[in-house]
């Protein structure tokens, strides 16, 4: 594997990433969900409460991370087959550079670029609108940490989308529906499972937290001090009590998993492909 | 010397077969060019030495196996796609950059003479886009030959750029061909034949003659043929019949006061002088050389 192939994908696309349209309309939507301006009136006025900053953030991240996805899904899903379209990815790989090199390289790219966004998001939201300093930057860590995941996840589901399709609509289309999926369905499938069918509460939950949407939301919330029960949720709940303490280990675990399966699927796909 | 060697290639797609037992090679220093028509499996066979297609056989690059060793093997090549595709949001010197950086040229003086060489360094913050076809080509060419590859593929390079863009790109070939490199070009349309050393011929993925151009063309019993024309009243076509037959001719027909005479290309001026020899004077005389773009129906019918 060539490193500086890896180093220059990875710059070239990072700056693509950036200078993507969707990415500048995404990343001012997403700055304004995020500086949440009766949030601003109320903290000039000083009529925040001391805990303020947790109940925001619980609030923040129920409001934002289902959008999250909007960001990486469309992203990735077009990536790659919108090269296949144009002919670029099969110029690129006629170059001296590995499959594994290309696909490093374009991840690390969008990985970066979006990611800055996520962050950026976040950051310039809680520095400016909410006066938070670097003392209370641990409160503000793990629902960093948990977006930065998410965003990976659906970076990678993404990529996945748009190495098995050929078309850049196709792959668009069924990045919108996984959205879709993780965020509208799976709270209805499992609402309609739970009132049809007596004591499949404690399972149907369970699988819900396997919901990267859902799991990034709780890994958020579990790393704020003093949640209650209606920040956890119903499946929190469940979770603390099948789980008890391991929840937390739990919902990350199922996060990196999700990110190892889904690299290593796309790795073997992408490197086993064919270029027409 | 062989630089590319193809051994029983054989791609299929689902029940399709797109090549079928394809063996070629490429000598170095020569132009190969792989005629056909299309869905003759020219642009397949390409991809396959590329390593972008998975296929039954062998290909090797300078003894490099491009299944085992693809990136290996590609840092020999250099690739002109029939699609002239390149980064349109990025400026050319930054295309320049990321191609070079791709094929592990990091040499900010090399970039630079590149694209003085092609008349680009002037323009270098211009985006991409701006370019027109026959530029972009002139471009792509320039990227390829960034590295110094031992061969050139070239898939349908003239496909896609006007009459001035096509005589352009056939006097760099003869440049690139001068310097010792080896050049592979597909193509279903005319105007390669004055480059092509060798020839492969591909019909619905198969091989339909391989070989020198000449060499090929004879084994179609495909000729140079001499036109002549008798003055009235002078020597009687008999008597020239006789004088041509005695000198390696194949065949000589009659048509409209014409005789139409098929020899070798080597024996074609041997022939007029010995007819001037014999005193005749004939009224007019017209060669025709063997010409892949004329004989082409013939050449992939087999």
């Amino acid at each position: 594997m060539g490193y500086s192939a890896v180093w220059a994908l990875t710059v070239h696309n990072f700056l693509e990433g950036l200078r993507a349209r969707w990415v500048i309309v995404y990343t001012i939507v997403f700055f304004m969900l995020a500086i949440n301006v009766p949030m601003l009136v109320l903290i000039s006025a000083r009529y925040l409460p001391p805990d303020y900053l947790e109940a925001y953030l619980v609030w923040l991240m129920a409001l934002s991370f289902p959008f999250l996805p909007l960001l990486s899904l469309p992203l990735g899903a077009t990536s790659i087959v919108e090269e296949k379209e144009n002919g670029l990815l099969e110029y690129t790989l006629s170059q001296p550079i590995s499959r594994l090199s290309y696909l490093l390289g374009k991840l690390a790219g969008l990985f970066l670029s979006t990611t800055l966004v996520v962050f950026g998001g976040y950051l310039i939201a809680a520095f400016l609108s909410y006066g938070v300093n670097i003392g209370q930057m641990t409160t503000i860590l793990p629902m960093l940490g948990a977006a930065i995941l998410l965003n990976t996840i659906m970076l990678l589901l993404g990529l996945l989308l748009s190495i098995v399709s050929n078309r850049k609509v196709t792959a668009m289309m069924m990045g919108i529906f996984l959205w879709f999926l993780f965020t509208v369905l799976s709270d209805i499938g499992s609402l309609s499972i739970l009132v049809s069918i007596a004591g499949a509460a404690p399972i149907v939950l369970f699988i819900a937290a396997l919901n990267p949407v859902e799991a990034a939301r709780l890994l958020g919330v579990y790393g704020i001090k003093n949640i209650g029960f209606s920040e956890l949720g119903s499946v929190g709940l469940i979770l603390r009590q099948l789980l008890g303490e391991g929840s937390p280990v739990f919902i990350l675990s199922v996060q990196l998993i999700w990110v190892g399966v889904l690299l290593l699927i796309c790795i073997n796909l992408f490197v086993r492909s064919e270029i027409f | 010397m062989e630089v590319l060697v193809a051994e029983n290639v054989r791609k299929i797609y689902g029940k399709h077969t797109a090549l079928n037992d394809v063996s070629f090679n490429a000598k170095r220093g020569e132009v190969l060019g792989i005629l056909g028509p299309n869905g003759a499996g020219k642009t397949t066979l390409i991809k396959c030495c590329l390593g972008l297609l998975d296929f039954y056989g062998r290909i090797t690059v300078q003894g490099i196996d491009v299944k085992t060793a693809g990136a290996i093997a590609r840092a020999r090549m250099g690739y002109l796609p029939q699609r002239t595709t390149l980064h349109n949001n990025l400026s050319i010197i930054d295309e320049v950059k990321l191609i070079g950086r791709l094929k592990g040229v990091n040499d900010g003086q090399q970039f630079r003479e590149v694209l003085e060489r092609l008349g680009f360094w002037e323009r270098r913050k211009s985006l991409v886009r701006s370019l027109s076809q026959g530029m972009k080509q002139k471009l792509m060419l320039g990227l390829t030959l960034l590295t110094e590859p031992d061969i050139l593929l070239l898939d349908e390079p003239l496909s896609s750029i006007d009459i001035e863009g096509q005589l352009s790109l056939l006097r760099q070939l003869e440049e690139i061909k001068k310097e010792g490199k080896s050049i592979l070009i597909s193509s279903h349309i005319v105007g390669m034949g004055s480059v092509i050393d060798r020839v492969l011929v591909l019909n619905r993925g198969e091989v339909v003659a391989f070989g020198g151009v000449e060499e090929v063309l004879a084994k179609l019993h495909i000729r140079d043929k001499i036109y002549i024309k008798l003055q009235q009243g002078g020597v009687q076509d008999n008597e020239l019949v006789d004088i041509l037959m005695k000198n390696n001719v194949y065949s000589v027909q009659r048509l409209e006061g014409w005789l139409i005479i098929e020899c070798d290309s080597k024996d074609k001026a041997k022939l007029i002088a010995s007819i001037f020899d014999r005193g005749i004077r004939p009224e007019d005389i017209v060669s025709e050389a063997l010409s892949l773009e004329k004989h082409y129906y013939e050449l992939i019918r087999g």
